[in-house]
Protein backbone atom coordinates (compact mmCIF):
# COMPACT_ATOMS: atom_id res chain seq x y z
CA UNK A 1 0.00 0.00 0.00
CA UNK A 2 1.45 3.13 -1.31
CA UNK A 3 2.33 5.78 2.05
CA UNK A 4 1.39 9.30 1.05
CA UNK A 5 2.87 12.77 2.83
CA UNK A 6 2.55 16.58 3.01
CA UNK A 7 6.01 18.19 3.79
CA UNK A 8 4.35 21.38 4.46
CA UNK A 9 1.84 21.57 7.18
CA UNK A 10 2.05 24.95 8.89
CA UNK A 11 0.43 24.76 12.39
CA UNK A 12 -0.92 27.67 14.91
CA UNK A 13 1.76 26.90 17.87
CA UNK A 14 -0.64 29.66 19.72
CA UNK A 15 -3.56 26.94 20.06
CA UNK A 16 -4.05 24.53 22.54
CA UNK A 17 -2.11 21.29 22.28
CA UNK A 18 -5.51 19.47 21.66
CA UNK A 19 -7.33 21.47 18.75
CA UNK A 20 -3.42 20.99 17.22
CA UNK A 21 -3.79 17.23 17.31
CA UNK A 22 -7.31 17.09 16.11
CA UNK A 23 -6.53 18.90 13.18
CA UNK A 24 -3.26 16.65 12.71
CA UNK A 25 -5.52 13.37 13.09
CA UNK A 26 -7.52 14.95 10.54
CA UNK A 27 -4.98 14.84 8.01
CA UNK A 28 -4.37 10.97 9.02
CA UNK A 29 -8.15 10.05 8.53
CA UNK A 30 -7.48 11.39 4.64
CA UNK A 31 -4.76 8.60 3.89
CA UNK A 32 -1.72 10.59 4.61
CA UNK A 33 0.94 9.11 6.55
CA UNK A 34 3.69 11.47 6.69
CA UNK A 35 3.71 15.22 7.91
CA UNK A 36 6.39 17.77 7.18
CA UNK A 37 5.41 20.01 10.32
CA UNK A 38 6.90 23.63 10.17
CA UNK A 39 7.78 24.47 13.63
CA UNK A 40 10.13 27.66 15.27
CA UNK A 41 13.07 26.65 16.79
CA UNK A 42 12.30 27.81 20.79
CA UNK A 43 9.20 25.44 20.40
CA UNK A 44 10.75 22.15 19.24
CA UNK A 45 10.31 20.64 22.51
CA UNK A 46 6.55 21.43 21.97
CA UNK A 47 6.69 19.44 18.94
CA UNK A 48 8.49 16.28 20.57
CA UNK A 49 5.71 16.01 22.83
CA UNK A 50 3.44 16.34 19.95
CA UNK A 51 5.58 14.03 18.04
CA UNK A 52 5.19 11.26 20.89
CA UNK A 53 1.41 11.32 21.82
CA UNK A 54 0.17 10.87 17.90
CA UNK A 55 3.00 8.89 16.29
CA UNK A 56 2.25 5.55 15.53
CA UNK A 57 2.85 2.20 12.84
CA UNK A 58 0.33 4.37 10.72
CA UNK A 59 1.35 7.95 11.10
CA UNK A 60 4.38 9.71 11.57
CA UNK A 61 5.51 13.23 12.05
CA UNK A 62 9.15 15.19 11.00
CA UNK A 63 9.61 18.72 12.04
CA UNK A 64 10.78 21.48 9.08
CA UNK A 65 11.92 24.59 8.96
CA UNK A 66 11.72 27.49 6.20
CA UNK A 67 14.33 29.51 5.17
CA UNK A 68 14.11 32.68 2.91
CA UNK A 69 17.41 32.73 1.55
CA UNK A 70 18.70 36.32 -0.16
CA UNK A 71 22.26 35.67 -0.55
CA UNK A 72 24.84 32.57 -0.46
CA UNK A 73 26.43 34.29 2.97
CA UNK A 74 23.44 34.59 5.04
CA UNK A 75 22.19 31.13 4.12
CA UNK A 76 25.80 29.48 4.87
CA UNK A 77 25.51 31.25 9.08
CA UNK A 78 21.85 29.58 9.27
CA UNK A 79 22.72 25.99 8.16
CA UNK A 80 25.41 25.82 9.98
CA UNK A 81 23.28 25.56 13.39
CA UNK A 82 20.31 23.67 12.36
CA UNK A 83 20.84 20.78 10.17
CA UNK A 84 21.03 18.25 13.69
CA UNK A 85 18.32 20.31 14.80
CA UNK A 86 15.37 19.36 12.13
CA UNK A 87 14.33 16.38 10.27
CA UNK A 88 13.75 19.22 6.94
CA UNK A 89 15.37 22.30 5.38
CA UNK A 90 13.28 23.65 2.73
CA UNK A 91 14.79 27.03 1.25
CA UNK A 92 13.06 29.70 -0.84
CA UNK A 93 15.15 31.40 -2.78
CA UNK A 94 15.32 35.20 -4.26
CA UNK A 95 18.36 35.04 -6.06
CA UNK A 96 19.13 32.33 -9.33
CA UNK A 97 23.26 32.04 -7.74
CA UNK A 98 21.70 31.20 -4.10
CA UNK A 99 19.42 28.98 -5.57
CA UNK A 100 22.09 26.73 -7.33
CA UNK A 101 24.10 26.95 -4.11
CA UNK A 102 21.69 25.56 -2.20
CA UNK A 103 20.93 22.75 -4.84
CA UNK A 104 24.36 21.64 -4.37
CA UNK A 105 24.72 22.45 -1.23
CA UNK A 106 24.54 18.90 1.09
CA UNK A 107 22.36 19.76 3.71
CA UNK A 108 18.89 21.34 2.33
CA UNK A 109 16.50 18.93 1.64
CA UNK A 110 13.65 20.85 -0.42
CA UNK A 111 13.95 23.93 -2.59
CA UNK A 112 10.57 25.47 -2.64
CA UNK A 113 9.06 26.94 -6.20
CA UNK A 114 8.17 30.90 -5.36
CA UNK A 115 7.24 33.60 -7.67
CA UNK A 116 11.38 34.13 -8.22
CA UNK A 117 11.45 30.61 -9.39
CA UNK A 118 8.62 30.78 -11.41
CA UNK A 119 9.86 33.41 -13.64
CA UNK A 120 13.79 32.07 -13.36
CA UNK A 121 14.02 28.45 -13.05
CA UNK A 122 14.68 26.74 -16.26
CA UNK A 123 15.79 23.52 -17.52
CA UNK A 124 19.30 23.61 -15.81
CA UNK A 125 17.92 24.21 -12.52
CA UNK A 126 16.01 21.18 -12.96
CA UNK A 127 18.83 18.82 -14.00
CA UNK A 128 20.82 20.60 -10.66
CA UNK A 129 17.88 19.21 -8.80
CA UNK A 130 17.59 16.08 -10.50
CA UNK A 131 21.94 15.53 -10.37
CA UNK A 132 22.05 16.60 -6.76
CA UNK A 133 18.70 14.69 -4.97
CA UNK A 134 17.01 17.17 -4.13
CA UNK A 135 13.14 17.89 -4.77
CA UNK A 136 11.23 21.16 -5.99
CA UNK A 137 8.00 22.04 -3.89
CA UNK A 138 4.88 23.04 -5.78
CA UNK A 139 2.35 24.92 -3.49
CA UNK A 140 -1.32 24.07 -5.04
CA UNK A 141 -2.35 26.49 -2.31
CA UNK A 142 -3.38 29.24 -5.12
CA UNK A 143 -5.46 26.78 -7.34
CA UNK A 144 -7.58 26.12 -3.91
CA UNK A 145 -7.78 29.39 -2.75
CA UNK A 146 -7.07 32.34 -5.00
CA UNK A 147 -9.40 33.76 -7.04
CA UNK A 148 -10.20 32.69 -10.72
CA UNK A 149 -7.77 34.79 -12.81
CA UNK A 150 -4.45 33.97 -10.49
CA UNK A 151 -5.76 30.08 -10.79
CA UNK A 152 -5.36 30.44 -14.63
CA UNK A 153 -2.12 32.46 -14.53
CA UNK A 154 -1.17 29.63 -12.06
CA UNK A 155 -1.39 27.07 -14.45
CA UNK A 156 0.62 29.22 -17.44
CA UNK A 157 3.15 29.56 -15.67
CA UNK A 158 4.00 26.47 -13.51
CA UNK A 159 3.00 23.91 -16.42
CA UNK A 160 6.26 25.08 -18.16
CA UNK A 161 8.26 24.22 -15.28
CA UNK A 162 6.67 20.94 -14.64
CA UNK A 163 7.45 20.31 -18.21
CA UNK A 164 11.43 21.38 -17.17
CA UNK A 165 10.99 18.66 -14.54
CA UNK A 166 9.42 15.65 -15.88
CA UNK A 167 12.19 16.26 -18.73
CA UNK A 168 15.11 16.53 -16.31
CA UNK A 169 13.36 13.76 -14.17
CA UNK A 170 14.06 15.49 -10.64
CA UNK A 171 11.63 15.07 -7.91
CA UNK A 172 9.23 17.26 -6.84
CA UNK A 173 6.32 17.29 -4.27
CA UNK A 174 3.28 18.72 -4.03
CA UNK A 175 1.75 20.20 -1.16
CA UNK A 176 -1.63 22.33 0.45
CA UNK A 177 0.39 24.63 2.28
CA UNK A 178 -2.75 24.11 4.84
CA UNK A 179 -2.92 25.80 7.94
CA UNK A 180 -3.84 22.79 10.21
CA UNK A 181 -6.07 25.08 11.99
CA UNK A 182 -8.35 25.52 8.87
CA UNK A 183 -9.57 22.15 7.63
CA UNK A 184 -11.42 23.36 4.64
CA UNK A 185 -8.58 23.72 2.54
CA UNK A 186 -6.69 20.27 3.35
CA UNK A 187 -6.90 17.73 0.30
CA UNK A 188 -6.89 14.21 0.31
CA UNK A 189 -3.51 13.33 -1.57
CA UNK A 190 -5.32 11.07 -4.28
CA UNK A 191 -7.28 14.14 -4.66
CA UNK A 192 -4.24 16.50 -4.92
CA UNK A 193 -3.01 14.64 -7.58
CA UNK A 194 -5.40 14.59 -9.47
CA UNK A 195 -5.26 18.53 -9.81
CA UNK A 196 -2.09 17.80 -11.53
CA UNK A 197 -3.79 16.94 -14.60
CA UNK A 198 -4.00 20.14 -14.91
CA UNK A 199 -0.61 20.74 -14.86
CA UNK A 200 -0.60 18.16 -17.83
CA UNK A 201 1.47 15.98 -15.18
CA UNK A 202 1.24 12.51 -15.99
CA UNK A 203 -0.86 10.04 -14.01
CA UNK A 204 2.33 7.73 -12.47
CA UNK A 205 4.63 10.65 -12.14
CA UNK A 206 1.50 12.68 -10.20
CA UNK A 207 1.12 9.73 -7.73
CA UNK A 208 5.31 9.44 -6.90
CA UNK A 209 5.06 13.30 -6.36
CA UNK A 210 2.60 12.16 -2.74
CA UNK A 211 4.07 9.66 -2.16
CA UNK A 212 7.87 7.75 -3.46
CA UNK A 213 8.99 11.02 -4.01
CA UNK A 214 8.42 12.75 -0.60
CA UNK A 215 9.79 9.59 0.72
CA UNK A 216 13.00 9.22 -0.53
CA UNK A 217 13.43 12.48 0.68
CA UNK A 218 12.83 12.51 3.92
CA UNK A 219 15.30 8.74 4.38
CA UNK A 220 17.79 10.93 3.10
CA UNK A 221 17.16 14.02 5.66
CA UNK A 222 17.09 11.18 8.28
CA UNK A 223 20.29 9.82 7.08
CA UNK A 224 22.21 13.38 7.14
CA UNK A 225 20.79 14.29 10.48
CA UNK A 226 21.68 10.79 12.25
CA UNK A 227 25.93 11.08 13.33
CA UNK A 228 27.05 8.05 12.43
CA UNK A 229 26.40 8.37 8.66
CA UNK A 230 29.41 10.02 7.20
CA UNK A 231 28.20 10.09 4.01
CA UNK A 232 26.15 8.40 1.35
CA UNK A 233 27.88 5.15 1.43
CA UNK A 234 30.00 5.67 4.57
CA UNK A 235 28.42 4.74 8.31
CA UNK A 236 29.63 4.33 11.55
CA UNK A 237 29.61 0.84 12.93
CA UNK A 238 32.15 0.80 15.70
CA UNK A 239 33.42 3.88 18.07
CA UNK A 240 35.21 2.31 20.31
CA UNK A 241 37.94 3.98 20.06
CA UNK A 242 36.33 7.40 20.91
CA UNK A 243 35.90 5.91 24.28
CA UNK A 244 39.49 4.57 25.06
CA UNK A 245 38.39 1.28 25.58
CA UNK B 1 -26.21 5.30 -32.11
CA UNK B 2 -23.13 4.00 -29.78
CA UNK B 3 -24.13 4.88 -26.10
CA UNK B 4 -21.97 7.05 -24.14
CA UNK B 5 -19.95 5.53 -21.27
CA UNK B 6 -20.64 6.51 -17.73
CA UNK B 7 -18.66 6.65 -14.31
CA UNK B 8 -19.83 7.07 -10.95
CA UNK B 9 -18.14 9.46 -9.11
CA UNK B 10 -18.60 8.64 -4.99
CA UNK B 11 -17.76 11.64 -2.71
CA UNK B 12 -17.78 13.25 0.80
CA UNK B 13 -17.54 16.51 2.43
CA UNK B 14 -16.63 18.10 5.35
CA UNK B 15 -18.46 21.41 5.79
CA UNK B 16 -19.83 23.54 9.04
CA UNK B 17 -23.58 23.90 7.88
CA UNK B 18 -25.19 21.59 6.17
CA UNK B 19 -25.40 22.02 2.23
CA UNK B 20 -28.52 21.78 0.51
CA UNK B 21 -29.06 19.52 -3.15
CA UNK B 22 -29.96 22.43 -4.91
CA UNK B 23 -27.00 24.32 -3.52
CA UNK B 24 -25.20 21.69 -4.17
CA UNK B 25 -25.92 21.25 -7.98
CA UNK B 26 -25.39 25.12 -8.31
CA UNK B 27 -22.29 25.15 -6.58
CA UNK B 28 -20.54 22.23 -8.80
CA UNK B 29 -22.22 23.78 -11.93
CA UNK B 30 -20.30 26.90 -11.35
CA UNK B 31 -17.30 25.32 -10.28
CA UNK B 32 -17.23 23.16 -13.76
CA UNK B 33 -18.38 26.43 -15.74
CA UNK B 34 -15.38 28.68 -14.11
CA UNK B 35 -12.70 26.24 -14.76
CA UNK B 36 -13.56 24.49 -17.98
CA UNK B 37 -15.85 26.79 -19.69
CA UNK B 38 -19.45 26.34 -21.32
CA UNK B 39 -17.94 23.93 -23.68
CA UNK B 40 -16.40 21.62 -20.96
CA UNK B 41 -19.34 21.77 -19.14
CA UNK B 42 -21.44 20.36 -21.98
CA UNK B 43 -19.24 17.31 -22.51
CA UNK B 44 -19.49 16.20 -18.56
CA UNK B 45 -23.01 14.84 -19.04
CA UNK B 46 -23.27 15.57 -14.90
CA UNK B 47 -26.10 14.09 -12.92
CA UNK B 48 -26.66 14.33 -9.10
CA UNK B 49 -27.68 10.15 -8.15
CA UNK B 50 -27.51 10.38 -4.68
CA UNK B 51 -27.15 13.10 -2.41
CA UNK B 52 -26.83 13.01 1.94
CA UNK B 53 -26.02 16.33 3.63
CA UNK B 54 -26.72 14.35 6.65
CA UNK B 55 -24.06 11.74 6.50
CA UNK B 56 -22.00 14.45 3.88
CA UNK B 57 -21.73 12.22 1.05
CA UNK B 58 -23.10 11.58 -2.57
CA UNK B 59 -22.79 9.82 -5.66
CA UNK B 60 -22.26 12.38 -9.10
CA UNK B 61 -22.84 10.31 -12.93
CA UNK B 62 -20.31 11.95 -15.51
CA UNK B 63 -19.32 10.42 -18.48
CA UNK B 64 -15.76 8.66 -18.95
CA UNK B 65 -14.23 11.30 -20.89
CA UNK B 66 -14.99 13.89 -18.54
CA UNK B 67 -14.06 11.98 -15.54
CA UNK B 68 -11.21 14.22 -14.73
CA UNK B 69 -13.12 17.17 -15.02
CA UNK B 70 -15.45 16.31 -12.64
CA UNK B 71 -12.68 15.52 -10.13
CA UNK B 72 -10.64 18.84 -10.44
CA UNK B 73 -14.11 20.59 -10.40
CA UNK B 74 -15.25 18.91 -7.24
CA UNK B 75 -11.96 19.04 -5.62
CA UNK B 76 -11.38 22.61 -6.32
CA UNK B 77 -14.82 24.13 -4.76
CA UNK B 78 -14.34 25.76 -1.65
CA UNK B 79 -17.75 27.29 -1.32
CA UNK B 80 -21.48 26.23 -0.89
CA UNK B 81 -23.31 28.84 -1.08
CA UNK B 82 -20.40 31.75 -0.96
CA UNK B 83 -19.78 32.14 3.11
CA UNK B 84 -19.97 28.38 4.10
CA UNK B 85 -16.32 26.76 3.45
CA UNK B 86 -16.28 22.75 2.13
CA UNK B 87 -14.10 20.39 1.78
CA UNK B 88 -14.63 17.36 -1.04
CA UNK B 89 -12.82 14.20 -0.97
CA UNK B 90 -13.28 11.63 -3.69
CA UNK B 91 -14.22 8.54 -2.35
CA UNK B 92 -14.19 6.39 -5.22
CA UNK B 93 -15.05 5.92 -8.92
CA UNK B 94 -16.88 3.00 -10.50
CA UNK B 95 -18.39 1.64 -13.75
CA UNK B 96 -21.99 0.80 -12.95
CA UNK B 97 -24.00 2.53 -9.99
CA UNK B 98 -24.52 -0.71 -7.96
CA UNK B 99 -20.82 -1.27 -7.62
CA UNK B 100 -20.36 2.19 -6.69
CA UNK B 101 -22.77 1.92 -3.43
CA UNK B 102 -21.65 -1.53 -2.43
CA UNK B 103 -18.11 -0.40 -2.43
CA UNK B 104 -17.46 2.85 -1.81
CA UNK B 105 -21.17 4.72 -1.04
CA UNK B 106 -22.56 2.74 2.00
CA UNK B 107 -18.91 1.92 3.70
CA UNK B 108 -17.76 5.88 4.13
Amino acid sequence: MLRYYDLNVEIDINNDFNSIAKNLLFYKDLGYYGLGIVYPLNKIKEFNDLRRSLEDDKFKLYSRINIKAKNIQGLKSILKNIRTKYDLIAIECFDINTAHWAIQDSRPDIIVLNDFGINNYGYSTAKLLSNNNKALELSLKSLIRDPYWRKSKFLRVNSKIMQHIIKAKSYFIITTNSKAGHIYYIRAPRDLMTLLYLLDVPENIAKKSVSEFPEKIILQALDKKNPNIISKNIRVINNRGNNGE
Amino acid sequence: MKLEKHRFVVFKFYSENTILKDNFIKGIWGSIYKIFGYKGASETGLWLIEFDNVNKKGIIRCSVKSLNYIKIALILTTYIPKDNPVMFQIVGVSGTIKKAKEKFYNKC
